[in-house]
């Protein structure tokens, strides 16, 4: 069996398993067999809206598990295929400024207080920021061709965006309520994240998935400079819009259902990568998988903390370190 | 010459003496002394030659169309000093740049600190008309909110006081706060402080829903009846005790965050509500 084979089996069943443990642990007393039978009345229909364990396990907990191992998985997906896109280790979905539009939008419409009309007013607000977003880039990808000048834009973007965000922020001083609302889903939560956010990610994040796993071979290609690439029958072009669609669909979705998220997209596919190589075709699954098991193991550990942590600040806080500690151990062993 | 111009600009700028019966200019920068300065009485009304811009809000403000609006809203030290004030009212999240500057240009500041019930409120209107020489005007505001008080306490006292926990994006209410106050008062038990939660914090939705609290307070600006109609309708929260039972009470942000006498209507709103829905109050 090879080694890419071994850690897809061990990834799954390590997100099996994170996923049951989220599924058992959580506020009240509620044992493993209720936990089974409500999750049973839920996959058969019968769960009770106003039965209040029906309520914990089928309407809070198994929606959140999902839409975390979803957005854990789109998010390192996403830097998968950036990394590969810039032929840069260090790239992160963030760069290219699609999570920032994202919140840009999001946040207008929660100080609008247009997020009062349903859950599923911010979800489509930040779509619609990260399609924006995404508009932008591709329309600069097909008249430039140039990864470097779409790096540039992509980081233009998102310093446009995150000034736009602080201004909003900052007009909004005097209504504290609001400027607390804004903050917590800048710093990503799955607080109360219900099937309807489920479906609202499933489709992008699906289709980007897909694109991206059909991108490995070209990523590859690509990997091997413009002029391999296109010797080999790739479009360097070609890749490059297909890439930022995905990593638009795929952070798109994720920033929408769950705020921003740090580091996840930097360091998930660069920690799959030292230990499998840089093949795209093991390479973007595996971090998918990774992603979701490492989410799912934060977003579990956030909730039974003695005091409430966000996701985004533990993902930052724990994948920050852990990069600079990749960073050194690999430099140490580089030859001299 | 020279030296004649520098001498007579520092004494122009020098803040103003204090009267015979407390500070001469003052200016206020908490919405809790913008509605205190005022119903402190007539001799210190004209002394307020500044309130802060939230005292005309009625999100937050109990002071809305007290204050004329020719007087100054000022925000910053450099307004604020341009008010040539010798004493400013300020809050325990103004700048402490803000405070020091202040303090340098030789003029007074009254810092309202802590929050943690009744008895703050009590002491912050003490310390604030002891600042501006209204001990007096005071004393006698002390004795109208314990007055309002007792009452409101004798008019919901009932057995058997029923769960309540104030919910705002995640953050509750526990012990030493004024809605913990506010709920014994209006005959309820803050579930939040039973939980050992003491002060402001944040916890999960799901914690909230496994405590299953028979009434549930959140915060509205407008249309309060179709805010708790969705809260109540949202995943978990319906099956709860509040989202079942009608226990869900959407108040207006000026009752449920004040830390003056509108926490007086916060009780009065609470202890009404909970009448109307298991007519428990006689």
């Amino acid at each position: 069996m090879s080694r890419a084979r071994r850690w897809a089996i061990g990834g799954g069943l390590a997100v099996a398993a994170l996923a049951i443990t989220a599924m058992l642990v959580g506020p009240g007393d509620i044992d493993a067999t209720q936990v089974l039978s409500a999750i049973g009345r839920g996959l058969v229909g019968s769960s009770r809206a106003d039965d209040l364990i029906d309520a914990q396990v089928w309407l809070l907990r198994a929606p959140r598990v999902l839409v975390v191992a979803l957005v854990g998985a789109a998010l390192a997906g996403g830097g998968a295929v950036t990394q590969g896109l810039f032929r840069n280790p260090l790239a992160d979905p963030s760069v290219l400024g699609i999570s920032l539009g994202a919140a840009f939008v999001a946040v207008v419409g929660i100080f609008l207080g247009l997020d009062r009309a349903g859950v599923w007013v911010t979800p489509l607000l930040a779509a619609l920021g990260a399609g924006a977003t995404l508009g932008v880039l591709l329309g600069l990808a097909t008249r430039s061709g140039d990864a470097t000048t779409l790096l540039l834009a992509g980081v233009a973007l998102g310093a446009t965006f995150g000034a736009a965000t602080t201004c909003v922020l900052a007009l909004a001083g005097d209504r504290h309520e609001l400027g607390i609302k804004v903050l917590r889903w800048l710093m990503g939560s799955f607080e109360g994240r219900s099937w309807g956010h489920l479906a609202v990610a499933t489709a992008p994040i699906g289709a980007g998935l897909a694109l991206a796993v059909a991108l490995a071979r070209d990523l590859d290609a690509l990997a091997l400079g413009d002029d391999v690439a296109a010797s080999l029958g790739v479009s360097p072009r070609a890749v490059q819009r297909r890439a930022v669609t995905a990593v638009a669909l795929l952070v798109g979705g994720a920033t929408a259902v769950a705020g921003v998220l740090g580091f996840l997209g930097l360091v998930v596919p660069h920690v799959v990568r030292w230990r499998l190589g840089s093949g795209h075709r093991s390479l973007l699954p595996l971090s998918a998988i990774v992603g979701a098991s490492t989410l799912l193991a934060v977003d579990t550990l956030t909730r039974i903390a003695p005091v409430a942590l966000p996701p985004g600040i533990v993902t930052s806080l724990i994948g920050a370190p852990a990069f600079l500690w990749i960073l050194l151990r690999q430099r140490s062993r580089r030859p001299t | 010459m020279a030296c004649a111009v520098v001498l007579g600009l520092a004494v122009a700028c020098r803040p103003p003496e204090p009267t015979a019966t407390g500070s001469a200019r003052i200016v206020s920068q908490v919405v809790f002394a913008d509605e205190e300065l005022w119903h402190l009485g007539p001799d210190v009304r004209p002394r307020v030659v500044g309130v802060s811009p939230m005292a005309d809000d009625p999100r937050y403000s109990d002071a809305v169309g007290l204050w004329p609006a020719e007087l100054p809203r000022p925000t910053g030290a450099e307004a604020i000093a341009a008010q040539n004030p010798d004493l400013v009212v300020i809050a325990e999240f103004t700048a402490d740049e803000t405070r020091a500057l202040l303090e340098q240009m030789g003029v007074r500041t009254l810092r309202l600190e802590g929050w943690d019930g009744f008895a703050d409120v009590r002491r912050h209107i003490r310390e604030l008309a002891g600042a501006v020489g209204a001990e007096a005007a005071g004393t006698a505001r002390i004795a109208a909110f314990d007055a309002e008080l007792d009452a409101l306490r004798q008019r919901f006292a009932t057995a058997g006081a029923p769960g309540i926990v104030s919910w705002e994006d995640g953050s509750v209410a526990g012990g030493k706060t004024i809605f913990a106050d506010a709920a014994e008062a209006a005959g309820f038990v803050d579930v939040a402080a039973a939980h050992g939660i003491a002060g402001h914090r944040t916890i999960g939705l799901e914690s909230l829903v496994a405590w299953d609290p028979e009434y549930i307070v959140i915060s509205c600006t407008d249309d309060c009846t179709a805010r708790e109609q969705e809260f109540a309708a949202q995943p978990g929260i319906a099956a709860t005790r509040a989202g079942r039972r009608g226990g869900v009470i959407a108040m207006p942000t000026h009752h449920l965050y004040s830390v003056g006498f509108g926490a007086l209507e916060m009780v009065r709103q609470l202890g009404e509500r909970r009448r109307g829905t298991d007519g428990s109050a006689p």
